[in-house]
């Protein structure tokens, strides 16, 4: 993409100005989306090109970026961050090498040699079997995309110039049912990969999707108002990862952790039952946070965050390390060459504890059982004050799971809400279903956990006041 | 800019590969956005970037690509392939590209702040440092900021088609946030403050930081509260979210998919006879004002709610179409690289000449809300019934007394619509997805639910 000698002369313009870091991050990218709304299939393409140069300098973050891979334009564009660092230092200088970091990405077959045409298939056959599902069935629309991103990195700390390939598939299904006149429910299901094509066979095929969403959505035709008031809340396993994602996985982003997160100050402390230990990993295969480096150059890695309720580790970039004079986990990412890497999740996950599933259950006497949380909500990232809707839930009653609910919202602070944590089940569910996370800038992730149960939680409904405890 | 002949080519080369009709959104756009951290900047991001947007449309199919990579040839090869890929789309007889009409001008102007290209960097990490700097000094009980944001935008774009639009527009935007805690004891409070600006030299860092100081620093002492029916007045900044959860609903897609409780309702009275809720894309004056929207129609001012009812929805050419009428000029790019969706121009309930002093000092005993959080979330579409966590100040005898945290507003959205009593004149914008403003108002009779 860029020359050897560009690369160099880039990097030495900008630590010749002053820079005490910087770094040049290329980036082809290539899109594509089909739709299928309201029985209608469109199309569309893009792509967006450029690199993002940067320098830091007494901790502030220095970008700029160029659309353009032509090395007088790019010698031009250090120049001008140059210029705004103004400080002239020694004249150190860099001599780029090829890395050694391999390839993570290993697709069967690229989606980008799939015709247009078994795209459109696809979708098309995903979306009968949808209308064919139930006569209830009265809306459709399925998502499918592929992006390829292919990175080109080289900075002066390693002065390894390396390669990687960011190649995402994502399909997501939005169906809703309805009686005549009635409201319409919603039912969902979708996932992401950084696989090829064969990511649609077998446990994650279009139709096993599609089948999903449908159920889900016919079972919420027959949910009743869900009650108000506190209860225990026990969560399914695996997608309802992103409630703990969203309310605590943001909380120990280092640079969150600077702002005053609810998790500052507290390393080495108890923040949560002793039953409970959160990992994020860029390691697991296929997984949309998954890569053999960071967007800054750090070799993907798997970060403890809480060990048996000790908070052990924030997720750090190169420049919250810097800051806090510790080494960077791998987590440095951005969405594309025209943002800045900050410190951002992989795939985060409440490993299994040593509760059987069927217990918790069994153990509640009344209260909620949270099938899929969605996060179709709103967090505070800092404080993790969160509130969500529940798509499907059920009512648990005398230790059985009975009448699904809907219109459930779920309230709390993530930290609190760690802490109330009581069981944890064994069964541990990875979900490459959570999609993209926003702060700012957009990075896939990956969530993941086991059944467990909150003592009490804050539920809103239309139904009764709930009495009765767990 | 790019220049006119590549936007040309791009349009006779999809005519010839088979296209009836194609339209190119060609921008430039150059972005700032500084952080600062404890009086220093913390983050300092400058990109440019320009490219183009292409819609085709061939038997009742709509195909779309973008670029930022401006070679020809490649371009050329690109759109022979959005040709054919638009081939295998579903027709739908509502897609359409507009066509130019003879009426077609418009006399409203963008703001353009030719000066904002000559400020240099250091000038503007100054400014943004004068956010922090004012609302630390605002109080003594500040302890600090979590973000504090500077930014600008200027933003060229040209739309021409082979259906004889060709119209361009140029506009600059200045905003600012901050994110304040406040402490007292053991108590934290936080209050977060946004604003836009057209003109660099109006951008008021004062005004930033001391206003998001004051939103934290108002919630101290928070105590909980036994939840009744009552009185209750939303400034701006709780009024704004509430206008702009109106916008979600009142937009067409959301009407003509059934997802809008305010679907099948026109001419209908959906709100108290005072409340009129107006989308004007030529306000004078108007940070969301353009002369036209993002397909090339000329931008109207549209009664959505008059004297409370419900007159118009918001439409672009597509669902114009659909609904057999006219686009009122709501449809928006974020930038080159997306379609045109329906969007906010200055989205606003109209205010009145009454002092909102006044109509706090009217109240016996109710609350002022300062704050809501999660209303996306807590607004079910189909039934418009809500619960909205929120914070804000008991209002006894005409007065402010102590704050409340740890309460939610709940009720139903067209029984609060038809519960606001009084409209003020306190009228004050906030960029979110378009403009959305607000006056204080007054609901009667809301249900707030408390845990004192």
């Amino acid at each position: 993409m860029i020359d050897e000698h560009t690369l160099n002369q880039c990097l030495n313009i900008l630590l010749s100005a002053g820079a005490e870091y910087a770094d040049i991050f290329a980036d082809r990218g290539r899109f594509y989306s089909s739709l299928s709304d309201d029985r209608k299939i469109s199309t569309s393409a893009h792509e967006q090109t450029g690199v993002g140069i940067r320098a830091i300098k007494e901790n502030a973050d220095y970008y700029v970026v160029c659309e353009s891979f032509n090395p007088n334009k790019l010698i031009e564009t250090a120049r001008r961050l140059a210029s705004g660092l103004k400080l002239a230092g020694e004249p150190p200088s860099v001599s780029l090498k090829p890395g050694g970091i391999p390839e993570f990405y290993k697709p069967q077959r690229d989606p980008r040699t799939v015709p247009l045409t078994e795209k459109i298939a696809m979708l098309k056959e995903a979306e009968q079997y949808a209308w064919d599902f139930s006569d209830k069935i009265k809306q459709v629309t399925i998502h499918y995309s592929d992006l390829n991103r292919e990175i080109m990195f080289a900075s002066s700390e390693e002065q390894e110039i390396l390669h990687k390939n960011l190649a995402l598939i994502e399909f997501f299904i939005y169906v809703y049912a309805g009686r005549d006149g009635d409201e319409r429910q919603l039912g969902r299901a979708g996932k992401s990969f950084y696989r090829g094509w064969e990511a649609f066979e077998g446990e994650s095929s279009p139709k096993k999707m599609v089948k999903e969403a449908c159920e889900q959505a016919l079972l919420m035709l027959d949910a009743r108002e869900c009650p108000s008031g506190e209860m225990p809340v026990v969560f399914a396993p695996g997608g309802n990862g992103v409630l703990f994602h969203e309310s605590c996985g943001h909380g120990m982003e280092a640079d969150l952790v600077q702002k005053g997160s609810s998790f500052a100050g507290l390393m080495n402390k108890q923040v949560s039952s002793d039953k409970i230990t959160i990992k994020d990993s860029g390691l697991i295969p296929g997984f949309p946070g998954s890569f053999s480096f960071d967007d800054e150059g750090i070799e993907s890695q798997e970060t403890t965050l809480i060990e048996n309720g000790i908070l052990r580790n924030y997720l750090h970039s190169r420049m919250t390390a810097r800051q806090m004079n510790l080494s960077p986990t791998g987590s440095g990412r951005r969405q594309s060459y025209r943002y800045p890497p900050m410190p951002r999740m992989r795939n985060t996950f409440i490993e299994a504890g040593p509760d059987n599933p069927e217990e918790i259950i069994r153990g509640t006497r009344r209260g909620l059982y949270a099938a899929d949380v969605g996060f179709g909500g709103q967090v505070d990232v800092v404080t993790g004050r969160f509130i969500t809707s529940i798509i499907l839930g059920y009512m648990i009653e005398d230790g059985k799971l009975t009448y699904p609910v809907k219109g459930a919202t779920i309230t709390g602070i993530g930290i609190e809400t760690l802490k109330d944590i009581d069981m944890v089940g064994n069964d541990l569910v990875m979900d490459p279903s959570s999609g993209r996370c926003g702060k700012g800038q957009e990075v896939p992730v990956g969530v993941g956990m086991p059944t467990l149960r909150v003592k009490k939680l804050v539920v809103g409904g239309a139904g009764q006041a709930f009495e009765g405890q767990g | 800019m790019i220049d006119e002949s590549f936007a040309q080519n791009l349009i006779e080369t999809a005519i010839n590969c088979g296209a009836e009709k194609a339209e190119a959104y060609i921008s430039e756009k150059t972005e700032t956005e500084i952080t600062i951290a404890e009086g220093k900047p913390e983050s300092v991001n400058v990109k440019s970037d320009q490219g183009y947007g292409i819609r085709v449309l061939l038997d009742s199919k709509l195909g779309f690509y973008s670029s930022n990579r401006l070679e020809p040839l490649l371009a050329t090869e690109n759109i022979r392939q959005l040709v054919r890929a638009t081939g295998l789309h579903t027709s739908d007889p509502f897609n359409t590209l507009p066509e130019h009409l003879a009426d077609q001008s418009s006399d409203a102007s963008e703001i353009y702040d030719p000066e904002l290209a000559q400020i240099p960097l250091s000038e503007k990490i100054k400014t943004a440092i004068e956010i922090e700097k004012a609302g630390r000094g605002a109080d003594s009980r500040v302890a600090g900021f979590v973000w504090i944001l500077y930014g600008d935008v200027t933003e060229s774009y040209r739309i021409i088609s082979s259906t004889g639009i060709d119209v361009s527009s140029s506009g600059t935007t200045c905003y600012g946030f901050a994110y304040c805690f406040a402490n007292h004891g053991e108590a934290v409070q936080t209050g977060r403050f946004a604003k836009a600006y057209g003109r660099y030299s109006d951008f008021n860092a004062g005004e930033i930081g001391r206003t998001a100081a004051d939103y934290a620093v108002r919630m101290l002492g928070a105590r909980d509260l036994r939840g009744s029916n009552m009185q209750a007045v939303f400034p701006p900044e709780a009024g704004i979210p509430i206008v702009h959860a109106l916008f979600g609903m009142i937009e067409a897609d959301s009407v003509q998919k059934g997802k809008s409780p305010f679907r099948e309702k026109i001419g209908k009275q959906v709100a108290s006879d005072i409340l009129t809720l107006i989308d004007d894309g030529t306000l004078a004056d108007g940070l969301g004002t353009r002369p036209y929207d993002s397909e090339g129609i000329p931008t109207t001012r549209t009664m959505v709610i008059e004297n409370g009812l419900l007159k118009n929805y918001l439409y672009d050419t597509y669902t114009a179409k659909k609904g057999k009428t006219k686009s009122t000029g709501n449809a928006a790019r974020s930038s080159y690289h997306s379609k045109p969706l329906i969007f906010p121009t200055n989205f606003f309930i109209k205010p009145t000449d009454i002092d909102t002093n006044e109509m706090i000092g009217d109240v016996e005993k109710g609350i002022l809300i300062t704050e809501l959080s999660g209303l996306h979330a807590g607004i079910n579409h189909a039934t418009a019934d809500f619960s909205v966590p929120a914070k804000g100040i008991v209002i006894e005898h005409g007065e402010m007394t102590y704050p409340v945290d740890n309460i939610a507003i709940s009720g139903n959205l067209f029984h609060f619509l038809n519960n606001i009593s009084v409209i003020g004149n306190d009228l004050e914008w906030e960029p979110i997805d378009g403009m959305i403003g607000a006056p204080t108002f007054k609901v009667e009779d809301l249900k707030i639910i408390g845990r004192g």
